[in-house]
């Protein structure tokens, strides 16, 4: 496969791309949409607001440093049960942090004494990730040159002597909502067309005759399909605070999810021949593809439920929902990402099989 | 030496036999023509070359290189203009160009020389959809030569042209064959074939049913006789083959009472319906 070939047909798909008002619109729509709901539903926290509180019983140059900071309200107790109980309870404090005796004179001595930190896992996404950019941003301004303290991070997720409730966070959901809806848009719409626009306007015929292969065409294609999802994923993480909750399960997440929907959307551009085809089937499809996300909120028939599960982005939301909640296990996320991967492998399988079929 | 050298090719689809052991040779630096009514199996035959279709049967080198082992070889030594205008629509002629030029690993600056031959330089930057469609035909030209191919394939190049847009696409094709670029050409343009093709090969029902060059066809299936219409204002065929009335011809025409000669040779067309029964246009 030569690069510079697929290169020349990603480069081109992606400038000739945004010249059509129907691609344009699907790539545009759900960054929109997210941006539409945030606005209107305020969903995303105002991270300026943080209230935290603080465990100091020898009154450090850190909670000084904090209680100065615009925008921070710090609520100081008495010990490391009223730290806990704050920081557990709903709509109390973002975080919490115990403060050892003596951190002052440790820190100046080099010693790096132990800071813990506890993080009310019952708050949103951007709100801790706030929260954790403050304190470690101010642990070390009190010494720039090394490390001042080691810093231990501990998750909170129910109120002291109270049952685990699991929490709803619109911003997480709407967020999972709006990647997996870009992701399908852009690989089973935006795929799909720019290989049977081909088709359809003979164009292919030009592409086939020139040195490139059937093979770089869908690549170029493929390439094309994966700069939009990242662009699409990359803004609308960027524009939500997609970042907070596990970062690297999220990347692999809209990773495979980008693949595995590109190699859908290659396999419907492979076997339709129309514009006509495409504009029928793929709404068709869109919505069987996008039906996990909205079912995931809901309680569903058991039979529902567990056709959903056959459905590869089930996976992909659930993996998604997970990273940015920042719930996400070994053993989930590897289920996910195994099936997502699977289905990749699958669809990618198909695809060749058909150009090999095609090829001369 | 040949540039393209067809033997026994053939082509079915679902049963039906499009071509049918087609053999032919084009030297290089030769127009040749393929003259036929639509459905005469032209189309696949530029295909089956061009490494867009695999031959049922037969063999096919193109620039020496076989059409399907050598499918890339093949590829880079030809230019293919198509029936249909295929351009991309949203792009410029520039940006068509220059995608053209990356695709065959040429220098960008191709484009623009390739604009300027073609005459188009003043509209690279105007959208394809503002073009007409003599000037589409001519960018077509000019993407097919971008990596500077030695052999032309044109498919039916003047379809659907005006009088003027056809003349330009006709002089670019004189042009190009003038420089040593061999041409392969369908149509089903007689004048065209006519003017522009040094042999051409009819193909009827997927066969060839007659190859040589214009003046050669018109001898072996035309009649070589004239009108003669007299100062009276009557007229009279005369069968030059019949060595009395070339001798008649002769004496009036020194005794001052021949007005005018037309040759009655056969046209193209003509020659057409006789091998096959049927006209090119049907």
């Amino acid at each position: 496969m030569n690069g510079r070939t697929v290169w020349a047909i990603a480069q081109k798909d992606i400038v000739d791309a945004v010249k059509n008002r129907y691609l344009l619109i699907s790539l545009i729509l759900p960054v929109g949409l997210s941006l539409m709901f945030r606005v209107l539903f305020g969903s995303v926290p105002d991270v300026g607001g943080l209230t935290m509180a603080v465990y100091d019983p020898s009154g450090s140059r850190l909670t000084a440093a904090l209680q100065t900071q615009p925008g921070v309200k710090v609520l100081k107790v008495d010990s490391e049960e009223q730290l806990k109980e704050q920081v557990s309870k709903m709509g109390a404090a973002v975080g919490g942090i115990a403060v050892p005796l003596n951190f002052d004179s440790e820190v100046n001595s080099g010693r790096r004494p132990q800071l813990t930190v506890f993080l009310n896992m019952q708050k949103g996404g951007a709100q801790l990730a706030a929260f954790r950019e403050l304190v470690s941003e101010q642990v070390w301004a009190l010494n720039p040159a090394a490390e001042p303290a080691r810093i231990n991070w501990s998750e909170v997720s129910a109120a002291v002597g109270s049952p685990t409730t699991a929490t709803f966070r619109l911003d997480a959901y709407l967020l999972v909502l709006f990647l997996v809806m870009s992701l399908t848009m852009t690989g089973a719409f935006v795929v799909p067309l720019l290989l049977v626009e081909e088709k359809d306007k003979h164009t292919m015929e030009f592409l086939l005759v020139s040195p490139a292969t059937t093979s770089e065409v869908v690549a170029g294609k493929a390439l094309t399909g994966l700069a939009y999802s990242a662009l699409g994923a990359g803004t609308m993480i960027a524009l939500n605070h997609g970042w907070s909750g596990n970062w690297p399960v999220t990347f692999f997440a809209v990773l495979l999810g980008a693949l595995f929907l590109v190699a859908a959307g290659l396999l419907m551009g492979s076997v339709f021949r129309t514009m006509m085809q495409v504009n029928t089937w793929s709404s068709i499809i869109m919505l069987v593809l996008l039906a996990p996300t909205w079912f995931s909120v809901f309680q569903m028939p058991s039979v529902l439920e567990t056709a959903v599960r056959l459905i590869p982005t089930y996976y992909l939301a659930d993996l998604l929902n997970h990273s940015l909640n920042n719930t996400a296990t070994l053993a989930g996320a590897g289920i996910d990402l195994a099936v997502l991967l699977g289905s990749m492998i699958l669809a990618f399988g198909v695809v060749i099989w058909i150009l090999r079929r095609q090829e001369l | 030496m040949n540039s393209i050298e067809t033997k026994n090719l053939s082509r079915t689809f679902n049963g039906r036999k499009a071509v049918q052991e087609v053999t032919f040779t084009v030297e290089e630096g030769e127009i040749f023509g393929l003259l036929g009514p639509n459905g005469a199996g032209k189309t696949t035959t530029i295909r089956m070359l061009t490494g867009q279709l695999r031959p049922t049967t037969g063999e096919a080198t193109v620039a020496g290189f076989h059409v399907v082992r050598d499918r890339g070889r093949v590829k880079s030594k030809i230019g293919v203009v198509f029936e249909f205008q295929n351009l991309y629509e949203r792009m410029t002629g520039g940006e068509n160009l220059r995608f053209a030029a990356r695709l065959y690993g040429c220098d960008e600056r191709r484009a623009r020389e390739m604009l300027e031959r073609v005459d188009l330089q003043e509209r690279a930057n105007d959208p394809i959809r503002s073009y007409s469609n003599g000037m589409k035909q001519r960018l077509l030209i000019a993407r097919a030569l971008i990596h500077e191919p030695r052999i032309l394939f044109l498919d039916e190049p003047t379809k659907g042209l005006d009088p003027t847009a056809s003349r330009k696409i006709r002089d670019l094709v004189k042009e190009l064959a003038g420089q040593g670029v061999t041409i392969l050409l369908t149509t089903h343009y007689m004048e065209e074939a006519d003017q522009l093709c040094q042999r051409l090969a009819f193909l009827n029902e997927g066969r060839i049913v007659a190859l040589d060059t214009p003046r050669q066809l018109k001898v072996t299936y035309g009649q070589r006789s004239v009108q003669a219409t007299f100062t009276d204002g009557q007229s009279r065929i005369l069968n030059l083959d019949h060595p009395q009335e070339g001798r008649l011809l002769g004496e009036w025409a020194a005794d001052g009472r021949i007005m005018t000669i037309h040759s009655m040779e056969a046209t193209l067309e003509e020659i057409f319906i006789r091998l096959t029964g049927k006209g090119l246009a049907e």
